[in-house]
């Protein structure tokens, strides 16, 4: 194998892997953009996603699809169960309040989980994959493989396919309907918002069931790639998609987009070239440095100071 | 007089603790484990309040500096120490000082000063590093900075092979004992207690309330800033010292982002700018995650957590109430502690039911003094927790197949549902309390004199106005 050709293997398995941090961090940025909060507990809920989908496929004996759909739509549930319980009592209140709070359900999912699926990994059924008629993904593969000499399997096609479905389809309903640009509206102005008629609450429970939803999404998609599954594996995965977020810019949806696959590419890179004992610390290096040359992120804009 | 309070409490538990060490072949070793992580947890969660709380500054990288203090003094001591059992055993500074004459017993904890100082000024430095570049950032991106820094600064640590690596960090000799924390557990307090009363403090605070207007009347807000930063880590440092040279090995793991999220909570509980509150919620979560680890500890936990939220509301209402629903409380925790010394299924066992049952009418009782609507919800919990608990405690032959099956279903899983709970307290001390124990309040003469006067009713005093004035 070349170096450009390792090279590019390690970008592709970035993008694979960065895609599913930016589904989890257009969770991060959509909750910061309406609340600006931090909502620690979302990696969790990406936690929670990947074991719903578990069961269904394990128990239930669902296929792929229905199986991501129920997992999303629970978790989405979820997100907005979280959201009704423990932020919105504490909406007036300092914002650090509700930060402890998304901390405590976040230490609340991990240890639940722990306590209820049980501390030891499991091994997520992703043969689930290779029974539905992918062949065309497999073929696709095949044909990378012998062209360019590019390993990837048929699995990690199915994680960037998906991610990229979901995240145009996300682009589509903020920018195109209504009830997208109403969730702009709050999340630039929420007391004005409130005075042109949008439902500001409802707003937000939305934001937080389609954020929840998209981080089950990538739950299921990460079980996918690393079949193992347990419950504190949404630990750092959620940091490093919230890192990805903060560079990105948060509040900004292609910001997150962009920092995800950023994170993924140069964690890949790292691991490639250097040592993967560095895995952890390439992402907050390279949050340090974008926050020191643009602190507010990437895309972020500059905030203006008003006495 | 005045401002005597904080000092005598302060000494009175130097003295106590320092007695007690004294004949501390009286107390288990797991006991003097727990003062000994409560202290340290102290001097953590109040010298992050001077970032947090004073300066409003959010730092998440607090469990960083502790690595960088804890790791620096254990490499000094373990290589040149000369300590037994040391690489510089016989030789090093113990060796030279016993050349010069000094016996060991004099030189080790002349030796732990130098190495607390050296961890202090270690992680001083690293908070001053971090702290120039990063302040230019606000709010949330600071706290990401900070987390960020943390976590470098522990994968850094575990690939320096010398102090042991990913693998850990043995082989440092014991040299704190209870009363070296208590005593620096007191400098800390005593410290930053003069140091926000003189006028940095107040600049300190000024930064905190309002940085435009602070600098508009001269204050150098970077300075403060960085001054905050430096002097939390500096004390940060002197905890990891103290936990290094108590527990006598040291893994990168035991300074993770979540080791610094724990000390924030500590500090949001407590209160945000106030130094009593975060010394008192240091000790009650490091308690609390130590009596949860019994079953019984962890149903009376649950049983004193109802009990607040059953008394919390009548502490609004009258004197009478306010007394005895802190009584309730007082006996709820009595009945924990108890849990904690007398262990499962002793002789303690009449005693603590004796206690829980008392505070559980003393809250049903504050509950009826405070009136209206909360006579009923008091009576609901009171009666659902004594049955409760009743029924865990006595019953565990005469439960119900189901109830018994589940009782040692939590028994099997304490150490997990430990944490749960513990998060769930958390939850809901946020939900039910969001600006902490304390608030911003210090202990003081007034604020305990406060707590025995009734709360006078708003609503009442403007209709009297009002009759007044008609």
């Amino acid at each position: 194998m070349t170096s450009l050709q390792n090279f590019a293997q390690l970008l592709v398995l970035g993008v694979a892997r960065g895609s599913v941090y930016s589904l989890i961090a257009l969770g991060y940025t959509m909750v910061y953009g309406v609340l600006r909060l931090i909502n620690f507990a979302h990696g969790d809920v990406y936690m929670v996603g990947a074991f719903i989908a578990y069961f269904a496929i394990s128990s239930w004996h669902l296929p792929f699809l229905p199986a991501l759909l129920i997992s999303m739509a629970g978790c989405g549930v979820l997100g907005v169960v979280i959201e009704r319980l423990a932020y919105r009592p504490l909406r007036r209140q300092p914002r650090l309040a509700a930060l402890i709070t998304a901390i405590g359900v976040s230490l609340l999912l991990e240890y639940g989980g722990q306590l209820v699926f049980g501390a030891s990994p499991r091994k997520f059924p992703s043969e689930v994959l290779t029974a539905t008629s992918l062949g065309a993904l497999r073929f696709l593969s095949g044909a990378l493989e012998r062209s360019m000499g590019l390993m990837i399997a048929p699995e990690q096609l199915v994680v960037i396919f998906s991610a990229v479905v979901l995240m145009v389809a996300l682009r589509l309903f903020v920018s195109r309907t209504k009830v997208g640009k109403a969730m702009q509206a709050v999340a630039q102005d929420r007391d004005t918002a409130s005075l042109m008629g949008i439902p500001v609450d409802n707003i937000i429970t939305l934001t937080f069931f389609i954020g929840s939803a998209l981080a089950a999404a990538a739950g299921v998609l990460v079980a996918l790639q690393e079949p193992q599954i347990d419950p504190i594996m949404g630990l750092w995965p959620g940091v490093r998609a919230f890192v990805a977020a903060v560079v990105g810019g948060i509040g900004n949806i292609q910001g997150a987009m962009l920092g995800g696959l950023i994170m993924g590419v140069a964690e890949y890179l790292v691991v490639g070239y250097i040592s993967s004992a560095y895995r952890e610390a390439i992402a907050f290096g390279i949050l340090i440095l974008v926050l020191l040359v643009r602190p507010t992120g990437l895309t972020g804009k500059g905030l203006i100071e008003k006495v | 007089m005045r401002r005597l309070l904080p000092y005598l409490l302060v000494g009175l538990a130097a003295c106590a603790i320092g007695i007690g060490s004294h004949y501390s072949d009286l107390a288990s070793p797991y006991l003097i484990q727990l003062v000994v992580d409560m202290g340290i947890a102290v001097i953590l969660a109040s010298s992050l309040n001077l970032i947090n709380g004073f300066t409003g500054q959010f730092s998440l990288g607090h469990a960083g500096f502790m690595a960088v203090g804890a790791y620096v003094s254990a490499a000094c001591t373990y290589y040149l120490g000369g300590f037994p059992g040391t690489p510089a055993e016989g030789g090093g500074v113990l060796g030279a000082l016993a050349g010069i004459g000094i016996p060991a017993a004099v030189a080790s904890p002349l030796i732990l000063l130098v190495a607390l100082l050296m961890a202090g000024v270690g992680a001083a430095t690293a908070g001053l590093l971090v702290g120039l570049p990063t302040l230019r950032l606000r709010g949330d991106y600071l706290a990401i900075a900070t987390l960020g820094f943390g976590e470098i600064v522990r994968v850094v640590i575990s690939q320096v092979e010398a102090v042991g690596g990913p693998r850990g960090f043995t082989g440092i000799p014991r040299l704190t004992s209870v009363a070296w924390v208590a005593a620096w557990a007191a400098i800390t307090l005593v410290f930053l207690r003069n140091l926000l009363g003189s006028s940095h403090g107040r600049a300190f605070v000024s930064v905190r309330e309002d940085e435009v207007a602070a600098a508009a009347v001269g204050v150098n807000t970077t300075r403060y800033k960085v001054l905050a930063f430096t002097i939390g880590a500096f004390f940060a440092g002197v905890a990891g010292c103290l936990f290094a040279h108590y527990r006598m090995t040291l893994h990168p793991g035991s300074f993770t982002f979540i080791d610094s999220v724990k000390i924030v909570v500590m500090v949001v509980l407590g209160g945000m700018g106030s130094l009593a509150g975060s010394a008192a919620a240091a000790i009650i979560l490091t308690l609390l995650l130590e009596v949860l680890r019994t079953f019984l500890g962890a149903v009376t936990v649950a049983y004193c957590f109802a009990m607040t939220i059953a008394v919390l509301p009548a502490l609004t209402g009258t004197r009478a109430a306010r007394v005895l629903g802190v009584s309730a409380v007082g006996a709820a925790g009595l009945a924990a502690l108890m849990t904690l010394v007398v262990g499962e299924g002793d002789v303690g066992v009449p005693w603590i039911v004796a206690a829980g049952v008392l505070s559980a009418c003393c809250a049903l009782a504050s509950c009826w003094i405070a009136g209206g609507r909360l006579r009923v919800r008091g009576a609901i919990i009171a009666l659902t927790a004594i049955s409760a608990f009743l029924l865990v405690l006595v019953g565990s032959s005469l439960l119900p197949g189901p109830l018994l099956a589940a009782k040692e279903w939590v028994q099997g899983n304490v150490s997990q549902l430990r944490l749960v709970i513990y998060a769930a307290l958390l939850v809901g001390l946020m939900l039910t309390r969001p600006t902490g124990l304390l608030g911003g309040q210090e202990l003081s003469w007034r604020l305990l004199r406060s707590l025995c006067r009734p709360r006078r009713k708003p609503l009442l005093e403007t209709k009297g106005r009002g009759l007044a004035a008609s």
